[in-house]
């Protein structure tokens, strides 16, 4: 197809979305718009930006849900198109009631919270300006869903779990500073940059993973979002090591004080869950340095002398890896 | 979400148990997808340490074949061609739940080593974005009869699932309600790709 052909195929399926209503044929013509968009012409996305960033007000959730998906993989591309998707992020989560649509914008807001630090620690002079809006308005959209960790709707919580590990881990360096080239983290800001100013963000990443820590050891945690939040600390404890013995305190708590509400059953799956993490918290080079700790709470989780054996950090690599360093 | 669900059902060898309810599910219209866990295929032989086995990915149509050849009345007589008759008119080839790159909204699975099985398969891989996955265990033996009534149960709970709007929000509740129901314990634990 060419370009020509391309364009003209991106203004037949435009005008159909205005004569087509049912949700699934939308998202057909979405999908291929997408397709064609993004893949086959994505020098015409700029051109049709406005007419893509139209279907966050769609009336048919699944078509708000795909245009988040839509707007996402356009970021992902090229950061500067954050310049006109983190305004409809922002209007999707500030007022679009159907928590379906939510959930996915906060799954989306992951992601773009990343483009956002990649964008304004390497924007060019001309765009600075524009990369330093669209961060501001992500950090504003962090805060507030950051708070939804107190939504009364369980699946929102579950949802702020996963953003405040994204988060967190995207506010803090990398140990030793040596991020994998993919992970976009503070170690990217340039020190001399004046719009972001890495040692507050570093503070709030701190902020964020005691709320965390403080929603773990609730009393009234459902156990799903339970689930969620040992996996994200977990998670939080491989990715940065500085904050291993916090986890391993807050799953000790844990244990001690499993909340009340949980069934037999639910009580079986999240002492399950915890041994799954503690055994991968184990194989850590840094775990040596909490060895009793978390071999204690694995044999009181019913982890066999074997199965704790197989995954123990082996003193002697971990010596050759600390030399190696040095 | 209804029908939208995309599901997975994961047994051993994706021969028996996750293939009776891979059948349930598709003949309701749900989008579902089966796997096995295990290392090999693995079926009853002439003796229980002679069993029959096959790699992962082996047409049912060929497993068929082979035993026929090997033993008819036998095979006949335990039900393993007529599962697999079955099986082959579902799908290809048994799939091993570690190789898929597919996702889903809820994985079903019907013991507890397989169920570890699956979570080991999704800690261990990359996580892409912050997509959320139920994964839930429903003990069934593995025979006819119990994969009969296995699939059943799982069908019950799919369909609760789909008359949920907001499963994310509801699932704590719907699993404490059927488990009383159904009399039997779920495993349940929530994943991300």
């Amino acid at each position: 197809m060419s370009d020509l052909e391309t364009e003209n195929r991106v203004t037949e399926l435009l005008n159909q979305t205005g004569l087509v209503h049912e949700g699934p044929k939308r998202i057909k013509i979405i999908a291929e718009l997408k397709e064609l968009l993004l893949h086959r012409a994505p020098d015409l996305f700029l051109k049709y930006s406005e007419e893509i960033l139209a279907f966050q007000n769609d009336p048919a959730p699944d078509v708000r849900k795909m245009a988040l998906g839509f707007f996402e993989e356009a970021c992902q591309k090229k950061e500067s198109f954050l310049r006109m998707v983190v305004p409809a992020l922002q209007n999707i989560i500030f007022n679009d009631e159907n928590p379906n649509v939510l959930k996915k914008a906060m799954q989306v807001a992951c992601g773009l919270f990343k483009n956002g630090l990649k964008w304004v620690s390497t924007a060019l002079p001309e765009e600075m300006k524009d990369a330093v809006g669209a961060w501001e308005t992500l950090s504003t959209l962090r805060d507030y869903l950051v708070k939804q960790i107190d939504s009364d709707n369980d699946g929102i919580r579950t949802h702020a779990i996963k953003f405040m590990e994204a988060v967190i881990l995207t506010l803090t360096h990398s140990p030793d500073g040596k991020a994998k080239a993919s992970e976009i983290c503070l170690d990217i800001v340039p020190l001399n940059l004046r719009a972001v100013r890495p040692r507050k963000l570093e503070e709030d990443a701190k902020r964020i993973l005691e709320s965390l820590l403080k929603f773990h050891s609730s009393l009234h945690i459902s156990s799903v979002n339970l689930m969620a939040t040992m996996a994200a600390l977990t998670n939080i404890a491989k990715m940065r090591p500085v904050f291993l013995s916090t986890v391993v305190l807050a799953m000790q708590g844990l244990n001690s004080h499993l909340p009340p509400t949980l069934g037999k059953s639910q009580v079986s799956s999240v002492r399950k869950m915890m041994k799954v993490h503690m055994m991968a918290l184990l194989k850590l080079p840094a775990a040596m340095d909490h060895i009793t700790a978390i071999t204690a709470l694995l044999n009181e989780l019913g982890a066999t002398y074997q199965e704790i054996m197989k995954n123990h950090p082996n003193p002697e690599e971990i010596k050759q890896a600390a030399r190696r360093k040095k | 979400m209804g029908h939208e669900l995309r599901i997975a059902v994961v047994c051993a060898s994706n021969m028996n148990r996750s293939m009776e309810a891979h059948s349930f599910l598709s003949k309701q219209g749900y989008k579902v997808k089966s796997y096995g866990t295990g290392d090999k295929v693995k079926l009853p032989g002439p003796s229980i340490d002679k069993p029959n086995v096959y790699e992962f990915g082996t047409p049912y149509d060929k497993i068929y074949k082979d035993l026929k050849s090997k033993d008819p009345n036998m095979y006949t007589q335990n039900g393993l061609l007529n599962m697999l008759d079955r099986n082959r008119r579902l799908k290809d080839h048994p799939e091993k739940f570690q190789l898929t790159e597919d996702e889903f909204d809820v994985i079903f699975t019907v013991e507890e080593r397989v169920f570890d099985h699956v979570v080991e398969f999704m800690e261990s891989r990359e996580k892409k974005g912050c997509t959320p996955v139920h994964v839930i265990n429903i003990d069934v033996e593995d025979n006819h009869e119990e994969a009969t009534i296995g699939a059943f149960l799982i069908r019950d709970l799919v369909d609760l699932m789909a008359s949920c709007d907001d499963l994310d929000n509801d699932i704590d509740d719907l699993l404490q309600d059927f488990e009383s129901t159904c009399k039997r314990s779920i495993l349940h634990c929530v994943q991300f790709y």
